[in-house]
C-alpha cells in the first residue's frame, strides 16, 4: 500500500471512531432513551411527583382540550415569520385535567426534550398559564390533518405571540418531542 | 508568402485564443442549469429523511447536506472555472429563496458562502498539486460544505445545545462534503464528460 493511501486509511478511521463514539458519549451524557416509544410523551421534573406517560392515543382521545387545525405564528433567529398549522392537545389541559402542577407556576419553569438530544432553554410555567389554551400544545397533525411525519410524531409548538420578549418560537418548536420537565 | 499572409489577417485572434479567461455561454448555460436542478432538489426534496429515520441525534441530516453544493462541484468539473461555481450556487440561492425559503435573503448569502469556499478549497488543492485526484477534490468539497453547518447553529443561537451535538454536527458536515461534494461530484462529472457532455476547457 502506497504511504500516502496509508495515511489517507488511518485519517478515516480516526474519524470513524471520534464519530461513533461522540454518539455514543452524546447519547448516555444527555440520557436519551433511543428505545422510548416515539408514539409518547413523558412529562416528568422535580415540579412533579413521578412521572406521566401519555399515549398518542390518550392525546388524540378526548380527555384533554383537542386544538383543530390552529394557524401558528413562528419566528425563528433571523427574524422571519410564518405562519404553521397543526392540530395537537394543549398543553395548558393536560396539566390542569392531569394535576400536575402542584406549586404556583410563576415560580416554575419547563423544557422540551426531543428524542434526538435537542433540549430547548427553560420557559416560565407561565407562559403556559397566562395564556390561552391553543397558544402552547403538543401537536399530532399538521394542517390537513396528517400525522407528523418528518417532524414527529409529536412536537412542541408555541405561538410567537405568547414567547418572553427575545425569546423565538422556532426554538422551542420541537420535533420528536420526547420528554417535558418541568422543575 | 504573401498570400499566407494575408490569410492570416482575415481572422481577428480572439480573447480565447490569447488565453483570457473569460466566460463562455456555454459555461453560463450549465451554470444555469445546475443552478436550477440544485435549487429544486434543495427545497423540495427531504433527503434528510434518509438520515432521521436512522441516527438517533440532532445534526445527523448533516450527513447529506453536501447535495446541497454537489453542483458547485459538477460545474466545476466541466468548465474548471472557479466563477462558474459562485455562479451556479448564487443561481440556487436565488431558487431556494423564490421557493420560500424560511431563512429569507440569508439562505443566498450561505450559498454564496458555500460556493467561495468551495472554489477557494479547489485553488488549494491545485498549489498542493491534488487538483485532479480523489483527495483534492474531497477536501475541497469538505470545505465547500462545511461553512453552512456552523452558520446555521451560529445564527440559530443554539448554544443550549450540549458541545458534542456541536463537534458531529460540524464533523458530519466536512464528511459529508468529503463524499457527495468531492467524490461523488467528482464522479458524475467523470460519467458526464465520458456520456459526451462538452467541457469548455
Amino acid at each position: 500500500m502506497e504511504t500516502r493511501n496509508f495515511y489517507i486509511l488511518i485519517a478515516s478511521v480516526a474519524v470513524a471512531f471520534t464519530c461513533f463514539w461522540l454518539t455514543l458519549y452524546a447519547i448516555i451524557t444527555l440520557d436519551i432513551d433511543i428505545f422510548q416509544d416515539p408514539d409518547t410523551v413523558i412529562i416528568k421534573g422535580q415540579a412533579i411527583d413521578g412521572e406521566l406517560s401519555i399515549s398518542l392515543s390518550e392525546l388524540k382521545s378526548d380527555k384533554y382540550e383537542k386544538i383543530e387545525s390552529h394557524t401558528f405564528d413562528i419566528k425563528n433567529s433571523v427574524g422571519r415569520e410564518y405562519e404553521r398549522i397543526y392540530s395537537g392537545v394543549s398543553l395548558r389541559s393536560i396539566f390542569e385535567v392531569e394535576d400536575l402542577i402542584s406549586g404556583n407556576p410563576s415560580l416554575l419553569y419547563f423544557k422540551f426534550r426531543g428524542r434526538d438530544g435537542y433540549i430547548t432553554e427553560a420557559l416560565p410555567l407561565s407562559t403556559v398559564f397566562n395564556n390561552l389554551y391553543n397558544e402552547t400544545i403538543i401537536a399530532f397533525a399538521d394542517g390537513n390533518g396528517h400525522p407528523l411525519f418528518e417532524e414527529g410524531p409529536l412536537r412542541s409548538v408555541i405561538d410567537q405571540s405568547v414567547m418572553p420578549i427575545g425569546e423565538v418560537a422556532s426554538q422551542y418548536s420541537v420535533q420528536k418531542l420526547a420528554i417535558i420537565e418541568v422543575f | 508568402m504573401e498570400a499566407k499572409n494575408n490569410i492570416q489577417e482575415e481572422y481577428k485572434e480572439t480573447g480565447f485564443s490569447r488565453g483570457i479567461k473569460k466566460l463562455t455561454n456555454l459555461d453560463l448555460l450549465y451554470s444555469a442549469i445546475l443552478g436550477i436542478m440544485g435549487g429544486i432538489i434543495s427545497s423540495l426534496i427531504p433527503f434528510s429523511l434518509l438520515i432521521k429515520v436512522w441516527y438517533p441525534l440532532t445534526g445527523g441530516t448533516q450527513l447529506l447536506s453536501g447535495h446541497h453544493v454537489i453542483w458547485a462541484s459538477i460545474i466545476y468539473g466541466l468548465t474548471k472555472r472557479k466563477p462558474t461555481i459562485v455562479f451556479t450556487m448564487l443561481a440556487k440561492g436565488l431558487l431556494e429563496f423564490m421557493f420560500g425559503d424560511l431563512w429569507g435573503l440569508v439562505i443566498i448569502f450561505v450559498n454564496f458562502m458555500e460556493g467561495a469556499l468551495l472554489a477557494l478549497g479547489f485553488a488549494l488543492m491545485e498549489k498542493l498539486g491534488e487538483g485532479e485526484t480523489k483527495l483534492g477534490w474531497g477536501i475541497a468539497g469538505g470545505f465547500g460544505n462545511f461553512f453552512q453547518a456552523p452558520f446555521f447553529w451560529i445564527i440559530n443561537q443554539r448554544w443550549y445545545l450540549h458541545w458534542s451535538l456541536w463537534v458531529l454536527s460540524f464533523m458530519f458536515a466536512f464528511i459529508s462534503g468529503i463524499f457527495i461534494v468531492g467524490l461523488l461530484g467528482r464522479t458524475v462529472k467523470n460519467y458526464l464528460i465520458k456520456a459526451g457532455v462538452p467541457t469548455t476547457f
